[in-house]
């Protein structure tokens, strides 16, 4: 039922709009942040409503936006990233900014409306104004710690970065838009079949790639992150790996996973295929993040790495399902593959949203980033350490948590396949990973802290934050069946598009 | 009765919670372990309950007693069930297990004293996870389990270890998660592999891995199951692992540990492999001759106590590689069933060599052989016990662990004769085992110790080793017992390679 | 002589060009925003001269109406963000921020 997106996009934006406002009444800071958590809470039960209502309408609004299962699958995901990240922002804000906390507010709502409105986008203008809603905000998000020349460093290689992001995409798009003379993407897609032998096409698709590569922060676009990871104020770096990032898959699979099923890269030729090009960056985004992963001393630039690689088994699942779209032998695996990836996202998102709310409490409290105030955690600050080796345990793959099912299914889905080699990196990768979360482990629970010892007092919304987060992950891997069975609905939205 | 091996699985699963809870929440640390001690004594009830089960109703070859299937994913296009089930293969590892683990718990009453709570939760759950190895038939509810014992298996090493422990822990945890990592990939590879898609072993042994599938995800199986064993030359973690965790952990750690690996031999890489497995047996073969001459000839060169116990431990645990694929090489089932008596049989020896290496550190503030002359006289009743127990790892008649040897050698020889040299192993084993006896027991002191400085293990502890040692006794005597059910598995095992090679 | 649709092309991949270009070679934070903004225009170019030679419809000047107020957001944030910068470092030169390093 569309009415209950416009239910959400009307909370979201009446709290975007409104809560500036309240620097004028209510001097206390927090006033706003209980707002836009009740904003952002009314907006994913709106969602949660409109799947669970069942009916799927194609166009609810002309052919701008669509009331699919994908769409709804990346609205609750992007809507309760946000609902965490506003919560945990209560206390991980310092308090020095509380002057500015409407505006931090608001442009989180901004945000979280950008990120719905791309989720359910059929359209690429709508898509890329989507875009924009969900980027500019965050650009000025990175920067909000006043006088910090981190946080102002991470806001430019953020904001240059990520408005050539935007600006290549508006490229593609114009060459689409040239090709086919729609902007719908189901249109698009269809009408480009009659072009296949048109290298624009390939152009357009690929710097589709490139545009949405910078969000999801696949190598080689993916440089801004660590410095973006770190700068940025810590729930702000959440929303980046759990939030703004997943809202560029959910942008390259309506896009380009649609319009690609119709169009081979450069006709004639065996190897130069969209399977094969995301293939490369798959292998090449897990393996650099990992290597890089290895070699960090600051928890946040760790988990930026971390959070790279992780793109990257993402990627396979992106692999089979563009491979499987021209090979119907592989149709099984490629619907298990996307499957496997939507899942790997919703996991990656609660894993990646406790590991950095955990992180950034202990930089709030310990008031160092490095790896050394890790030492000895699990005496000083036992709920941040256990929600830390937890999602630690999960992003590394050890079952029964929810990493696990989806790496499972990610790999399984091309081991028979020609891209077999995909699995293999995969494999092993998962194994390189182990050397930094192990050894993060290690010094949280075996060594001793390095200066002062006593226990560090941890507030009581982020240990309820961080609970809920780490029993998600316990309950997803001990009944993942129907998560697994909500990825597995969100996938043939997918094949329709593409008529 | 449905339900027995989900018990199995849940009462020392349950125990690790319970004791964490009870003892760090409510009463006082050291009753962590009485309540750790009443798990798992229920544990080896049941465990042994199964073992009785399945020798008096053996299951036809290829079919399983006790079974239960749990759909746990049961989606289009993706299920994974948790299928449990024991037949003779199984069941022998399931009751040494519940052997070693109530003992191991009861004997680190004397030995463990910091943070018992976590200590005995640890336990308990690698001791869950390891009846969930040993039972479960499905490949990816296997691989959890496998996993699951490594993790608690990587705190009890850093936490509760000797002096090195953070590195032997990252190393053991990087080392076999790596390995076990591998071994998936050769699950994941069968999925597609047969129609319907299953991961379930029975279905695949009845449908048959297409031959095709069969060689590389062999090798990647194969690379988990030797670092689990471990096989030279994957065995680097496992000196440092073995020398660093304490003596308890070690007996959990050093003797069923491995035997996952063991198991997964003959059930999955025969079981599923039988073609690339005939082809490629005299390689694997080649590999565990290595092992067993590497491992004994490495031991007599060490000089800490535990060292020489882990390199015996890898000698030994060629034995059942041996074992395994001479009966591939061959057909004569002698070698399976030597290596499920073998593994039985090491649990218990190395169990006990581990516990005492335990006391005498704790006694004598040492584990160097040299540095530990004088025993004999100082800790005459220590001294007694490592000798007895050294008997039983050398093989030495009266124990069990002299039939498995040369069962496991003869099947040997039926394969290949030049496999005949292996018989030099045991009696390299014996040569260090006795000079290590010599050097400790029977030399007298270097400097004049006092004797009476600190006490003779005590009666308690004593008792718990004999405990380890009285079964491998019996065994002897009622081989059947293990014998009996373990031959239709090894019988058809070897017909099902056997059939391949036609 | 008439302007065809390929000239259009042509300029507006030379601004592509040269907007990639300034992106990697320069320093300068202003520059760097006015080679953000010459990528915008180049689409811009495209969907305006598609719109004139191919799809009557208006729809691809609707699209730049659009991209042109989202690029004058998007360049009064990042630009603000280069004050603040300009301010702690008194440069606007990037490869001066330095502050963040694995």
């Amino acid at each position: 039922m569309a009415d209950y997106i416009l239910l959400a996009v009307a909370s979201l934006s009446v709290a975007a709009l409104g809560v500036p406002f309240l620097q004028y009444f209510a001097r206390r800071g927090n006033a706003s942040g209980y707002l836009v958590i009740a904003a952002v809470g009314v907006a994913f039960l709106a969602i949660a409503a409109n799947a669970a209502s069942g009916s799927t309408s194609a166009y609810p609004f002309g052919s701008l936006l669509a009331s699919d299962s994908l769409g709804n699958l990346f609205a609750m995901l992007t809507l309760g990233v946000a609902l965490f990240v506003a919560v945990a922002s209560l206390s991980l804000v310092p308090s020095s900014q509380t002057a500015n906390s409407p505006f931090y507010y608001s442009l989180l709502s901004f945000a979280a409306l950008g990120m719905v409105l791309i989720s359910y986008s059929t359209d690429l203008l709508m898509l890329f104004i989507a875009w924009e809603l969900m980027s500019i905000p965050t650009y000025a998000l990175a920067g909000f710690k006043k006088g910090s020349a981190a946080s102002n460093e991470a806001a430019v290689k953020y904001a240059i970065l990520g408005a050539l992001s935007s600006a290549t995409i508006l490229y593609a798009i114009s060459l689409t838009y040239g090709l086919t003379g729609t902007l719908g993407i189901a249109a698009a897609a269809a009408s480009l079949g009659s072009h296949l032998s048109n290298p624009v096409a390939g152009i357009a698709i690929l710097l589709f790639v490139v545009g949405f590569g910078f969000k999801m922060s696949i190598v080689p676009f993916h440089m801004w992150a660590p410095d973006a990871y770190e700068g940025a104020p810590t729930p702000i770096a959440a929303l980046f790996a759990a939030g703004t990032k997943k809202a560029g898959f959910v942008a390259m699979i309506r896009v380009v996973l649609a319009i690609s099923t119709a169009v081979a890269l450069t006709p004639g030729s065996g190897l130069f295929t969209l399977p094969n090009v995301l293939a490369v960056l798959a292998l090449a985004t897990m393996t650099l993040g990992n290597l890089a992963a290895l070699t960090q001393k600051s928890m946040t630039r760790l988990l930026a790495y971390s959070s790279i690689a992780q793109a990257g088994y993402i990627l396979i699942g992106f692999v089979i399902y563009s491979y499987g779209q021209a090979n119907p032998a592989f149709a099984q695996q490629a619907q298990l593959g996307m499957a496997g990836a939507l899942f790997h996202i919703i996991n990656h998102s609660v894993m990646k949203g406790a590991a950095f709310l955990a992180a950034g409490l202990v930089i709030l409290k310990l008031g160092s980033g490095s790896l050394d105030a890790f030492d000895g955690l699990g005496r000083r600050m036992p709920i941040a350490a256990f929600s830390l080796a937890m999602s630690f345990l999960a992003l590394a793959g050890v079952p029964p948590l929810n990493g696990f099912w989806s790496k499972l299914m990610l790999f399984t889905s091309v081991i028979n396949t020609p891209y077999a080699w995909l699995a293999v990196a995969g494999v092993l990768n998962t194994a390189l990973s182990v050397g930094y979360y192990g050894w993060v482990i290690k010094r949280m629970y075996l060594d001793e802290p390095g200066g002062d010892q006593s226990p560090v007092e941890e507030p009581l919304t982020m240990a309820l934050v961080l609970g809920v987060l780490v029993a998600l992950i316990v309950v997803f891997g001990l009944e993942p069946g129907p998560i697994i069975s909500l990825a597995q609905h969100a996938v043939p939205a997918l094949a329709s598009l593409t008529g | 009765m449905g339900y027995v091996l989900s018990l199995l699985i849940l009462v020392p699963l349950l125990g690790s919670l319970v004791t964490f809870a009870a003892s760090s929440l409510g009463g006082r640390r050291q009753s962590a372990s009485y309540i750790a001690a009443a798990f798992a004594l229920a544990t080896v009830a049941i465990a042994a309950y199964v073992f009785w089960f399945v020798y008096s109703n053996t299951p036809a070859p290829g079919y399983y007693a006790l079974t239960e299937d749990h759909p746990w994913i049961a989606l289009p296009g993706f299920g994974v069930d948790i299928l449990l089930g024991t037949d003779g293969l199984s069941s022998p590892l399931i009751l040494v297990s519940g052997i070693v683990g109530v003992l191991a718990v009861l004997s680190s009453r004397s030995l463990i004293d910091k943070r018992e709570p976590a200590y005995y939760s640890l336990m308990l759950l690698v001791l869950g996870a390891v009846m969930g190895a040993f039972t479960s038939l499905n490949l990816v509810v296997f691989y959890l389990f496998w996993e699951l014992a490594l993790v608690p298996m990587f705190f009890l090493i850093g936490v509760w270890g000797g002096d090195r422990r953070k590195y032997a822990a990252l190393k053991f945890i990087i080392f076999t998660f790596a390995g076990s990592a591998v071994m998936l990939l050769g699950f994941l590879a069968l999925y597609f592999g047969v129609s319907p898609s299953t991961f379930d072993i029975p279905n695949l042994a009845r449908a048959g891995v297409p031959v095709a599938l069969q060689y590389l995800p062999l090798l990647a199986v194969f690379v988990g199951f030797a670092v689990e064993l471990p096989v030279f030359p994957f065995h680097s973690w496992q000196p440092d692992a073995y020398e660093q965790a304490p003596a308890p952990v070690n007996a959990l750690l050093s003797g069923i540990l491995p035997k996952f690996a063991g198991y997964a031999v003959i059930r999955i890489g025969l079981g599923l492999f039988p073609a690339a497995a005939y082809d490629y047996a005299w390689a694997f073969i080649l590999l565990a001759v290595i092992s067993m001459f590497y491992g004994a000839v490495v031991a007599l060169l060490q000089k800490d106590l535990k060292r020489m116990f882990a390199y015996t431990s890898i000698s030994h645990m060629g034995f059942v590689l041996f074992g395994a694929f001479a009966t591939v090489a061959s057909g004569n089932p002698l070698g399976i069933e030597g290596a499920i008596f073998l593994m039985f049989a090491h649990a218990l020896a190395v169990g006990a060599l581990f516990t005492l290496s335990g006391f005498v550190e704790k006694e004598s503030g040492t584990r160097l052989i040299p540095k530990l002359a004088g025993l004999g006289r100082r800790f005459p009743v220590t001294a007694a016990l490592l000798a007895v127990s050294s008997a039983a790892a050398i093989g030495v008649p009266p124990f069990a662990n002299f039939i498995a040897e040369l069962m496991v050698i003869s099947g040997g020889i039926s394969a290949y004769a030049s496999t005949a040299v292996t018989v030099l192993v045991p009696v390299i084993t014996g040569g260090y085992f006795l000079w290590m006896l010599k050097r400790v027991v029977i030399d007298p002191a270097q400097e004049a110790g006092e004797p009476g400085e600190a006490a003779d293990v005590s009666r308690l502890d004593a008792a718990l080793v004999a405990v380890y040692l009285v079964p491998l006794v019996l065994l002897t005597v009622f081989s059947f017992l293990v014998l009996t059910p373990a031959a239709p598995v090894a019988q058809w095992t070897a017909n099902l390679v056997h059939g391949a090679k036609l | 002589m008439a302007v065809a649709l390929t000239d259009y092309l042509v300029v507006s991949a030379i601004l592509f060009a040269v907007g990639v270009y300034g992106l990697l070679t320069k320093r300068n934070a202003m520059r760097l925003v006015f080679s953000v903004e010459i990528l915008v225009n180049a689409a811009n170019i495209n969907f305006i001269a598609f719109n004139r030679f191919l799809w009557p419809a208006a729809l691809g000047q609707t699209a730049v109406l659009f991209s042109i107020a989202l690029a004058a957001a998007e360049a009064a944030v990042i630009l603000a963000i280069v004050v603040v910068a300009y301010r702690i470092h008194d440069d606007v030169d990037v490869s001066e921020l330095d502050e963040l390093k694995g």
